[in-house]
């Protein structure tokens, strides 16, 4: 997340839409101020039993209170109390997300909206970023997202749901999973007239996505810069009913992940069991020598070589470019509640940048980091051929993303890079280990070297240069 | 739980309504309009799916009380 403004503590992210407060960070630990307009919203939603509730279910990020004195805010004459909550690991956004992970995202705001709707509280909004994942679950991070319930209206997060969960599930499962990207291009969620027109028609015969979706998406368009007039109440039992429908339309949604390019890799590689073995062996001496506290496995596929890491206790981030991967490896987390590995899709030849108001309300992925260490397993040669990076850039990249680096080298002689050549003019003529140690050894030292027995690849670990 | 009657009225309804209007203007009267609409409906719809769940809990009570009589 990007500081904002300097003094003595610096405000945060996203966060400065909300009149009613802010993170901060000061002395490198995160803060939320919970400013006076905001104060009797906040106390009414502790003492209302909903906080502890939430907290005991999972569903909501767990803070202690700090005293006003004790921390630097950069605004203390509007603070009213100051709370630090349970750091989160690393921050990620909905486009970076598999299906099921958008999926128990959206399940969790409506179980939130349910809790709180029975605690006399209300969520304010339901946006997807306000969800982050906190050992392995989904947990709302915003906890000045709760207002008194006022018997007979109707839920004012009710569009942001729909645009934040509702449109990009359904596209991704109705359309094409590659629209999930739709997230990226719009920061306040997919608007609902574009859902409506990219989903096939007969997404029309679902109760569920023809009321939230194409009739919602219709009610916009018709009464888009009117007032709406007071006449009709919500009641309490219509909105249970909205949410209730709400949470079947999103059960009802099914993605299998299937047909896209990297989720049978490991049935379909030029490995044999020993040199399988030898490898892992090979990356779990690396990890136990330099002992990383937080590890990004670029490349991951679904998480084999994560693991090691993960099982070590170590918080660990399994990047994929492919969301099939990255939704097995996620099914896989929370069917063994994994809680020290979350999978992301991240495209690294095309990594989330940095975006929003002065690009400052979602960070880039490089800016999430440096990770303590980096795993790029079978990941050099898609970078240095498929996307035609050179070895050196490939290099400054990996040290920017972390302190140590545990890459694995394919020559042009090993299979799986034959076939990437097959197709296309060789114009790598520096795609050679020489070379390749060489072009490493600019942005690295080179701390230990292994040759992988039965194939001709080698496996390396290197220090970052520092400056 | 919908009934396809008041589905096809709702979606007459609502596909009658012109759409000229633009999108980009306020989107939020539309989801409130849109709510305040089908109110009735879904709180229907979510009473009589709360009375046939206590219903099916009340005729499984009675059976597992007859099993244990047996």
């Amino acid at each position: 997340m990007t500081a904002t403004t300097d003094g003595v503590g610096r405000t945060i992210g996203a966060s400065f839409r909300d009149p009613g407060g802010f993170i901060f960070e000061d002395r490198s630990r995160l803060y939320r101020q919970v400013n006076h307009s905001a104060g009797r919203a906040f106390d009414d939603f502790i003492a209302s039993g909903l906080y502890d509730r939430l907290v005991r279910d999972h569903l909501l990020i767990r803070h202690e209170e700090r005293a006003l004195a004790s921390v630097a805010s950069p605004e203390p004459a509007l603070a009213h109390r100051i709370i630090e909550p349970e750091r989160i690991e690393l921050i990620s956004y909905p486009y970076e997300w598999c299906f099921s992970q958008l999926k128990d995202a959206a399940a969790a705001t409506l179980a939130i909206q349910k809790i709180a709707l029975e605690h006399g509280h209300s969520l304010r909004d339901s946006s997807a970023f306000n969800i982050q994942f906190h050992r392995g679950r989904p947990v709302l991070i915003d906890s000045l997202s709760f207002e008194a319930y006022r018997e007979g209206e109707p839920w004012v997060a009710y569009r942001q749901f729909c645009q934040h969960f509702l449109a990009p599930l359904a596209l991704v499962a109705r359309t094409d999973v590659r629209l999930g990207l739709l997230s990226r291009l719009f920061i306040d969620g997919v608007p609902l007239d574009l859902a409506s027109r990219l989903l096939p028609g007969r997404t029309r015969l679902s109760p569920g996505l023809l009321i939230h979706i194409h009739l919602h998406a219709r009610a916009q368009l018709r009464f888009a810069g009117r007032t709406a007039g007071k006449t009709h109440r919500v009641g309490r039992m219509a909105l249970l009913g909205l949410i209730d429908s709400l949470s079947s339309a999103v059960a009802h949604m099914r993605w299998e992940p299937a047909g896209t390019e990297w989720a049978d890799y490991y049935q379909d590689t030029n490995y044999t069991n020993a040199a399988m073995r030898s490898k892992a062996a090979i990356v779990e001496g690396f990890i136990d020598r330099e002992r990383p506290r937080s590890v990004w496995d670029l490349g991951a596929n679904t998480g084999v070589f994560s693991r090691l890491a993960s099982a070590r206790g170590i918080p660990t981030v399994a990047f994929d470019v492919d969301p099939a991967a990255v939704e097995k490896n996620y099914l896989q987390i929370r069917g063994r509640e994994e809680a020290r590995l979350m999978p992301l899709v991240v495209d690294l030849t095309n990594p989330s940048p940095a975006l929003g108001w002065n690009h400052e309300e979602r960070s880039s992925l490089l800016q999430r980091g440096p990770a303590d260490m980096v795993l790029a397993l079978a990941l050099i040669h898609h970078l240095a051929i498929s996307n035609n990076v050179p070895l050196e850039r490939v290099a400054r990249f990996l040290a920017r993303a972390g302190r140590t680096l545990v890459v694995e080298f394919v020559p042009k002689s090993d299979s799986q890079v034959r076939r990437l050549l097959a197709t296309r003019e060789d114009i790598f003529p520096d795609y050679r280990q020489d070379a390749f140690e060489a072009a490493f050894s600019r942005h690295y030292h080179l701390i230990d070297k292994q040759p992988l027995p039965e194939t001709e690849r080698c496996m390396y670990l290197f220090r970052r240069r520092e400056a | 739980m919908y009934t396809t009657a008041g589905l096809l009225a709702l979606a007459a309804l609502v596909l009658l309504l012109p759409t000229d209007a633009h999108a980009y203007l306020d989107p939020g009267t539309g989801s409130y309009v849109l709510q305040m609409i089908i109110a009735g409906l879904l709180g229907a719809a979510f009473a009589v799916k709360l009375s046939w769940l206590r219903i099916k809990r009340f005729v499984a009570g009675v059976f597992s009380r007859n099993d244990r009589n047996d």
